[in-house]
């Protein structure tokens, strides 16, 4: 008998092996490109309408309402602010790694950075424009677990360069699509700033589209943010929707 | 000597006149002590004040771009700019060689922003005995994870309970306040008595601040900072004192210590900043400085740095485009920019204002003066026929003009002072928005005695300009057709 117990644990030992050995022999750099793939809208546009609600303890729950376009070919994405009516027609306009943000009362653009946060939100500006897991990060680790009622990957992602913003990201992804659940982001020093889980996905034209996402500010207890995607298109929009201009436009 | 004592003789003949003139001589001399002076106070403690908080008159800094082509800001060696600043003959107190990042310093779930400023702690021993400590010490900061925070900043990130009543608590007050007044049949004063509990229950809260200030030392601080490369990281602090501060504004840590976490090489810095035994000339000293260095380093224009912060100095530099490493030399009028702009602004508009006042007392002085020798004119006759030169009645009336100016320009100019003492006796640091304009907790003033002495003989010029053609006039008479005149 304690053989056979012996036997199926050693069995059960080499299955693990076996899995993790298939887990680390994975080829990560194609997942992350898959992941890039599935974020990210070369051959289209996309838009939807935001809404970002923030949450901090002993204050009222701030809620933003914005137009959201963006054209991942040109690294380009434009924002409108429709709510709250203090800040309707407030704008984003980035190219690149460059964001300006118009102010309708004094009618002037600011030069703003992707690495701010978004409004008092724990969104960020670069939350809204496009970034490469493939290019910027190296698998440094993988497992294999289960997220809720998914089998998932959980990754390590290290920064090949010191040119992103997050150093370190730890992200579970789906084994069977590779979508991400869930993040973690991670300072140079190692410690927890964020964690943004991504619990409900939309099929458009075939597209997964991450409808839901919750942030949590780590360093700061009780401060979270979710953002909510409505009305999704991947149809072509208008050269036009992808200039400073189109904001001044909007407000006249 | 005749002359003056004639002249004066004529002033006080005609007392209202002279007063009304001398008033208004006064008034514009007035307002240009107190405006002026004010203006000059307050740049006098913007520059005193900010100098201290960044330690610095003159600054010295590198940018340069890294591996990913970003613009940082990064200063390793300023024994050329030193050396240059001794030949050029400009004495300096001492030198500081600090990185600074702004930061979001955090403390359960509380944040607050603040300039995180490394020092060089061995090198800069006079920098902690600068300031003003509550609790613990800034011995003993070199190489170590301590952080000196303001108690404003323990305020903030509620570490201690607050000094000030919140806004809904001094409502509270009042209303409760309010109803026992009613009940006590109005019998006693409710604004002084709102205003007596204010300050106890402030002074209560002041106390408990202190008592509690010895009890935060250790406490773990997060620090939310920028590396030079731009990439998120969180550094951690322990409390190792509480200092007050009129101008809140930064914390203090080991400048090797924030380094590490800004991912800036060992033993450099943001910017050299050089605190000068005497500030005046600034502008003309900074560009001295820099001509010395023009065949050292890449220097931006000092055209394209007066009256811009470094920060806009290093954003335009970053537009235009460069290779290799570019050097700015500075100083704390540029920083201060528009601030300072403002002020020389206000003083150059009180000038022009003031001369606008002489010039309307000058049209009155003019119409004065020809009313005063149509009055004279038989008086003119008979000095004239009595042998006075023609010369002497004209500087009669110069001196009797002179006179007007010089004594007008005095009470005025006394009054300008009283008042501008007065205003300093008031204490207004109670306004945190004020600090950068106190100095000890007080408003003051510099009045410049060049601007004095100049505006006295503007005063005087303009009077006798006003008195030439009537005195020329006068002076032109003839003595017999002078007598026969008849009014």
């Amino acid at each position: 008998m304690k053989r056979t117990k012996r036997i199926i644990a050693a069995l059960c030992l080499a299955l693990c092996a076996c899995a993790a050995l298939a887990a680390e022999t994975k080829d990560w750099k194609k997942v992350l490109a898959v992941m890039d793939a599935l974020g990210s809208f070369k051959e289209t546009d996309f838009a939807a309408e935001v809404t970002i609600v923030s949450v901090k303890p002993g204050e009222d729950d701030t809620t933003y309402v914005v137009r959201y376009f963006r054209r991942d070919k040109d690294e380009k994405f434009t924002m409108v602010m429709l709510k709250p009516d203090t800040q309707k027609g407030q704008g984003y306009f980035s190219v690149g790694d460059d964001l300006w943000f118009y102010d309708p009362e004094s009618r002037k653009f600011a030069f703003s950075s992707l690495k701010d946060s978004f409004q008092d939100s724990d969104a960020q500006n670069s939350d809204f424009s496009t970034s490469s897991y493939e290019k910027d990060y190296d698998v440094t680790e993988s497992s294999e677990t289960k997220l809720g009622n998914f089998e998932v990957y959980q990754l390590t992602l290290v920064a090949n360069s010191k040119s992103v913003p997050v150093a370190k990201r730890k992200v579970w992804i789906r084994k069977d699509n590779y979508l991400p659940l869930k993040e973690e982001h991670y300072s140079v020093s190692d410690r927890l700033m964020r964690t943004i889980a991504i619990p409900k996905y939309q099929t458009v034209s075939g597209r997964f589209v991450p409808v839901t996402e919750l942030i949590v500010d780590n360093l700061k207890k009780g401060e979270k943010t979710q953002l909510t995607l409505a009305n999704v298109s991947i149809t072509k929009l208008p050269d036009a929707v992808f200039t400073k201009e189109y904001l001044e436009r909007v407000n006249k | 000597m005749i002359l003056p004592k004639i002249a004066l003789r004529n002033l006080s003949r005609q007392k209202r006149r002279s007063f009304l003139l001398g008033g208004a001589l006064s008034f514009g001399m007035f307002i240009l002590v107190v405006v002026n002076g004010l203006a000059g106070g307050l740049l006098s403690s913007i520059q005193k004040n900010f100098g201290d908080l960044i330690s610095g008159h003159i600054f010295f800094l590198q940018i340069e771009k890294d591996e990913n082509g970003r613009v940082i800001n990064l200063t390793r060696d300023d024994s050329a700019f030193l050396e240059k600043m001794k030949e050029a003959g400009i004495a300096y107190k001492s030198v500081s060689r600090q990185t600074s990042v702004y930061s979001s310093v955090l403390y359960n779930g509380e944040s607050s922003q603040r300039a995180v400023t490394g020092v060089n702690w061995e090198e800069e021993k006079d920098f902690g005995k600068g300031l003003t400590m509550i609790a613990g010490s800034p011995d003993g900061m070199a190489n170590t994870d301590g952080i000196l925070i303001s108690m404003a900043l323990a305020e903030r990130l509620k570490l201690v309970p607050k000094k000030k009543l919140a806004y809904a608590d001094a409502a509270n007050l009042k209303r409760e306040l309010k109803i026992q007044w009613k009940k006590d049949g109005k019998s006693w004063n409710l604004d002084k008595k709102v205003q007596a509990e204010t300050k106890r229950i402030e002074a209560e809260n002041k106390a408990k601040q202190l008592e509690l200030a010895p009890s935060i030392l250790g406490e773990e601080l997060l620090v939310q900072l920028d590396t030079i490369h731009g990439q998120k990281n969180v550094a951690s602090f322990r409390i190792k004192g509480i200092f007050d501060a009129q101008m809140d504004y930064a914390a203090y840590v080991d400048r090797e210590t924030l380094n590490g976490y800004a991912e800036m090489p060992a033993g450099s810095f943001n910017m050299t900043a050089v605190k000068l035994k005497n500030v005046s000339g600034l502008d003309q000293k900074t560009i001295i400085v820099q001509s010395l260095l023009k065949d050292k380093y890449d220097l931006v224009p000092y055209s394209k740095i007066a009256g811009r912060s470094a920060n806009v100095i290093i954003g335009d530099v970053k537009k235009e485009g460069f290779t290799g490493q570019k050097t700015i030399i500075t100083n704390l009028n540029n920083e201060l920019g528009s601030i300072v702009g403002i002020l020389n602004g206000i003083q150059a508009g009180c000038f022009v204002l003031f001369v606008i006042i002489l010039a309307v007392v000058m049209v009155g002085l003019v119409n004065t003066f020809r009313i005063v020798v149509y009055e004279r004119t038989k008086e003119i006759g008979t000095m004239r026929a009595v042998g006075t030169q023609r010369s002497q009645i004209k500087n009669l009336f110069l001196l009797e003009a002179g006179f007007l100016g010089f004594a007008g320009t005095i009470p005025g100019t006394a009054l300008g002072f009283i008042v501008l003492n007065v205003i300093t006796l008031f204490r207004l640091d109670s306004m945190a928005e004020m600090a950068l304009f106190l100095n000890n907790g007080h408003l003051q003033y510099t009045v410049s005695l060049g601007m004095l002495v100049g505006s006295i003989a503007i005063v005087i010029a303009f009077t006798l300009l006003a008195a030439l053609i009537p005195a020329r006039r006068a002076a032109k008479m003839e003595p017999a057709q002078a007598l026969r005149t008849q009014f």
